[in-house]
């Protein structure tokens, strides 16, 4: 008799000093995985895990059925269950125990899961998953954060910075405050700068700029009511949840007293940053 | 309607907090984000489910030195617009 054992691999990623050990039996997932998020993994991260992923290979797998329009990503929040179903993946996570399972046909791609996964870790600890663009400058080697709504232009401000520092992201990032500092994170998400390196560096963070298109570039106060609310509503996968929006609410009024937020008028050239120089110079 | 005894207080899905005398609500229903004015704010901080809206009312009237009756038409007005777009719920007898 033949005894065959799949051993299952365990890869550990550490996105903003978050921490999930995801494992897989499946060779293809797995190797996956560490292909795409080679800058994020942990071989010996010092700290348990926050979450401890399961990943079943589901080869054939549909959960949804594909239909014209926007990508579908389900998740939800409730009685400690983290849920999460796009076409070809489907998993939860019970945030008592920090263990979670995943079913994924073996060409999938885990990425969104662990989207949702982070932003849930962050609102939960005093951190934030913001939709947005994230630089960290070489000048003064602090971090810049531009964000707003699809459309808005975060991928055009920071591919106008390419020049100043290092793009962490286009599309999101994490802010992590403590100690009424707040320091941003890059991460391993990609918006549509595909071929951008995944930075896995970290920054303290300086301002925040709300991005308006214009015709010229100036920097314009943002009342803070309005700073959180605007940082609420980027913030993926967890607005609207009822049981997550008071902590929402409170970790974006925590960035909001401890880092400027202003609205940051631009238009298409690299001057905008000549307008954040003179406000950060005008800082009393 | 006998304002003195309904009790508003925020619906289930409004997730608020009063920030530099502004609130900002979520409501979860539709991810919509609400900034109120001072003065909405300050009746939304009041709509607690323990005063009435009498209640809330003459709050109102003595913080804002405005006459009684327009303040009580104003609050009334106001917290029937939160309640039909469920920000706020009417409760009949205090909890």
């Amino acid at each position: 008799m033949t005894v065959t054992t799949q051993l299952n691999q365990r890869i550990l990623l550490n996105i903003a000093g978050f921490v999930v050990a995801l494992e897989t039996s499946d060779e293809t997932i797995a190797h996956r995985i560490t292909d795409r998020y080679q800058q994020f993994l942990d071989a010996g991260a010092a700290t348990a895990p926050h979450f401890t992923i399961s990943i079943q290979a589901a080869p054939g797998a549909l959960f949804v059925p594909i239909q014209p329009g926007n990508w579908v990503i389900e998740s939800g929040y409730d009685n400690h269950l983290v849920t999460y179903r796009s076409y070809r993946e489907r998993g939860q996570i019970d945030v008592r125990s920090g263990f979670g399972q995943l079913e994924m046909a073996p060409t999938a791609d885990i990425e969104n899961f662990l989207r949702v996964a982070y932003a849930w870790l962050c609102v939960h600890h005093n951190a934030l998953l913001l939709h947005a663009g994230g630089l960290l400058r070489h000048a003064d080697n602090c971090g810049y954060v531009f964000f707003g709504p699809s459309g808005a232009g975060k991928t055009t401000s920071t591919g106008l910075s390419t020049a100043r520092g290092t793009i962490l992201s286009d599309d999101l990032v994490i802010i992590r405050c403590h100690d009424g500092h707040c320091t941003l994170h890059g991460v391993p998400f990609r918006g549509e700068l595909a071929d951008a390196p995944r930075a896995n560096q970290q920054a303290p963070l300086k301002g925040i700029f709300r991005l308006r298109q214009d015709a010229a570039h100036f920097v314009k106060p943002l009342p803070r009511t309005v700073a959180v609310a605007e940082l609420a509503a980027a913030s993926p996968f967890v607005v609207g949840n009822p049981h997550l929006n008071d902590q929402l609410i409170a970790v974006c009024h925590h960035i909001a007293r401890h880092t400027p937020i202003q609205e940051l008028h631009f238009k298409k050239d690299d001057g905008f940053w000549d307008a954040i120089d003179e406000y950060f110079t005008n800082l009393p | 309607m006998n304002i003195s005894q309904i009790y508003p207080k925020p619906h289930p899905q409004t997730a608020g907090r009063v920030i530099d005398g502004e609130a900002v609500l979520i409501l979860a229903d539709s991810s919509e984000i609400q900034v109120l004015n001072p003065v909405g704010s300050r009746i939304f901080e009041l709509a607690d489910g323990q005063r009435s809206i009498a209640d809330i009312s003459q709050i109102i009237a003595q913080e804002y030195d405005v006459a009684p009756a327009n303040a009580r038409a104003d609050v009334l007005e106001f917290l029937q617009q939160l309640v039909d777009k469920n920000v706020m719920v009417f409760v009949e007898s205090s909890p």
